[in-house]
């Protein structure tokens, strides 16, 4: 039986392909363990990113890679799995339905289907619905922007095709949790770039469109240099400080344009640690960790 | 042609994870060939605004744009993906007549799994870049796969949709199959699928997924030839897979695995690119001009690069010998702004012609 967790927050972390997300919301989750929460970090799909970076076998059941800190992988099919056998009970119908090749390919190619099982798993504690998922924080890698919007769109979409039966109604209730400010934040990870800001920017007015909570933006791989352009100027034969110029002067546009948007601005220093490991310890260090409700 | 790409070559297609610049190199190498005298169409999913908007292509548009550049000489197109009307037209193509295709284009099932993100846009760029290369009438045919968090679910993806068209799964929904004992056993399935399936979304689901199969299966036979077509197409001598990473430890790690898996699948590689690679800088030590504190500050991010590049520069000199001489990598510096119009492509195209010519693992290495 589902035991709800009232006091449960859920950490949704998207931006396009690229900008670090998967680093940044380990850093997250790393960061919340380090405050005392029972935290579970969660990635989404069918293969693991975190088991190269902690070097272990990522799963749907959560493995503690830390204190507190505990990280899953859900892929659709699991958690519909899981899902059903909550609502039938019966091991042996949800397992002839399971490996029924017409189920398998229905579920592969089923609109919406895995995703909202992704979803109800994720939201699951919240809602006390199914296992017990006893964490305080819950961060999310979601996918990267356009499969991210795919996710978020997929409740309202199953709710008007299938307005009746346990689906239906999950779907509602999926739909009130990724709506409701004190459970559901987000966080846009962009990078200095063109492209990354560009779609940041739409995915927060995506977020908006959904009448989603305004999400922070986060700043990654951010060159905090202890000079400015003036005094590059002067150094401009050699190659290095050339290419140091552009990079500092593309870094000052695209900040001074996320912050005219989004409004405060997060940043992350740039980490020169070489293992995807010291790069999380290090923003683990600087990200910003809410406190209270 | 370069060494890289044979003169009978049909189909090149651009393969990675999503943020290292797949858009951008594919149109490039459309300007390359299109310069060399080819009738060229690069099929993008997601291009920037700006790359779009120097093509010349804009969303939901469905025609093949041409290039009006002179320097193309009329000789490159490009078309952005739109899976709407690509999935509208391959129903038309395989209803055996109106009324069939009608009947499924306005099922609500069907209208799901369009706007569905997921193995959408992967089936219909393949099965548009089949109707490219078979009616087309181009010389050569460049996909931009579109963006996935694994570079093998492009390849994946459309066989499961092509799964639905099969008789095991079609002929469950369709109303009067009866083939004694062996339907009895079918039949005491289909109750169970059925019946969780009803228990879950309701009788009106079941009415809808029914009549969503019913429509299908008249499809089947010619939906199953065109896959068989897709297949073939993509383990032709005549398709060149390029992979397209960047200078990243953890993408380049990626790319390995993925030319395994390319290698397993019986897909030929033909080369990689290695985007945005920053290079290994004249040191900064000596400069009299800059203040002490000033010059130890440059030098200390100098030295950080550096040891990143020497890290990068292993892991590509790794990947390049596992891929054995035949097979170029080709490593791309990075640009001072992303790519926006046609000379930034015709730039990136002479950088990926000069580093395809002369790659060769002997070669090059940090001192």
């Amino acid at each position: 039986m589902g035991i709800k967790q009232p006091q449960q927050k859920i950490y949704w972390v998207s931006g396009k392909g690229g900008v670090g997300k998967s680093t940044v919301a380990a850093a997250q989750a790393l960061a919340f363990a380090r405050k005392g929460h029972r935290t579970l970090l969660v990635e989404l799909g069918e293969k693991s990113f975190y088991r190269r970076v902690f070097d272990r076998d990522i799963d749907h059941q959560p493995t503690q890679v830390g204190d507190d800190f505990f990280i899953s992988r859900w892929d659709g099919e699991d958690c519909l799995k899981e899902y059903l056998l909550h609502l039938f009970r019966v091991e042996k119908i949800v397992n002839l339905f399971f490996e029924n090749k017409v189920t398998k390919s229905l579920l592969q190619a089923a609109p919406g289907l895995k995703e909202l099982s992704i979803l109800g798993k994720i939201t699951s504690g919240v809602r006390g619905v199914g296992p017990t998922l006893n964490f305080d924080r819950i961060v999310v890698d979601a996918y990267s922007t356009g499969h991210f919007q795919a996710l978020i769109k997929a409740p309202p979409a199953m709710a008007e095709a299938i307005p009746f039966g346990p689906m239906g109604e999950q779907s509602h209730s999926i739909i009130g949790v990724l709506k409701d400010p004190r459970i559901s934040r987000y966080a846009v990870v962009t990078i200095p770039e063109e492209l990354p800001v560009t779609e940041g920017l739409e995915l927060a007015a995506f977020l908006r469109a959904q009448d989603l909570p305004a999400p922070r933006f986060i700043l990654n791989r951010h060159l905090d240099l202890p000079f400015g352009l003036e005094d590059l100027q002067p150094l401009r034969q050699n190659d290095f400080v050339v290419y140091l110029e552009t990079l500092l002067r593309r870094q000052n546009e695209f900040e001074s344009r996320l912050k005219s948007a989004a409004s405060p601005l997060e940043t992350l220093k740039y980490s020169w640690k070489p293992s995807a490991i010291g790069r999380i310890q290090d923003l683990a260090e600087a990200i910003q960790v809410e406190e209270g409700t | 042609m370069t060494g890289a790409f044979p003169d009978e070559l049909k189909v090149i297609v651009c393969a990675g994870t999503g943020g290292v610049g797949k858009t951008t190199v594919s149109a490039a190498l459309g300007a390359w060939l299109a310069q060399e005298g080819k009738k060229t169409l690069v099929l993008t999913i997601d291009p920037a605004k700006r790359l779009a908007q120097a093509m010349g292509i804009q969303t939901g548009a469905d025609a093949d744009v041409q290039i009006a550049d002179p320097r193309m000489g009329g000789r490159l197109y490009a078309t952005m993906l739109n899976p709407h009307s690509v999935f509208d037209r391959f129903v038309h193509r395989m209803s055996p007549n109106k009324t069939v295709a009608q009947k499924l284009l306005s099922n609500h099932l069907y209208q799901q799994l369009v706007t569905n993100l997921t193995g959408s846009q992967e089936f219909t760029s393949l099965e548009k870049l089949l109707s490219a290369v078979e009616d087309g009438g181009y010389d050569i045919v460049i996909l931009d796969t579109p963006p996935t968090q694994n570079a093998v679910d492009f390849l994946r993806a459309p066989q499961r949709i092509f799964a639905l068209f099969q008789d095991s799964v079609t002929k469950w929904f369709v109303p009067g199959s009866k083939k004694g004992l062996i339907a009895q056993i079918v039949q005491r399935g289909t109750k169970t699928v059925l019946g969780v399936l009803e228990r879950v979304t309701g009788s009106q689901f079941i009415h809808e997924l029914s009549d969503f199969f019913e429509q299908m299966s008249y499809l089947q036979g010619r939906v199953k030839e065109r896959s068989q077509r897709v297949h073939d197409m993509l383990t032709s001598e005549k398709t060149a897979f390029v992979i397209v990473t960047s200078f990243d430890e953890l993408k380049l790690q990626e790319a390995m695995e993925f030319q395994q898996d390319l290698k397993n699948e019986g897909y030929r590689l033909h080369g990689v690119v290695v985007n945005r690679c920053f290079p290994e800088w004249s040191g900064f030590e000596n400069d009299p001009s800059a203040g002490e504190d000033l010059r130890r500050e440059i030098q200390e991010i100098h030295e950080n690069f550096k040891r990143q590049y020497v890290l990068r520069f292993e892991l590509s000199q790794k990947m390049q010998n596992t891929l054995g001489r035949d097979i170029p990598v080709a490593r791309i510096p990075e640009m001072t702004a992303s790519p926006q119009g046609l000379d930034d492509l015709l730039r990136l195209s002479a950088k990926l012609k000069e580093q395809w010519k002369n790659s060769d693992p002997a070669d090059g290495g940090p001192s």
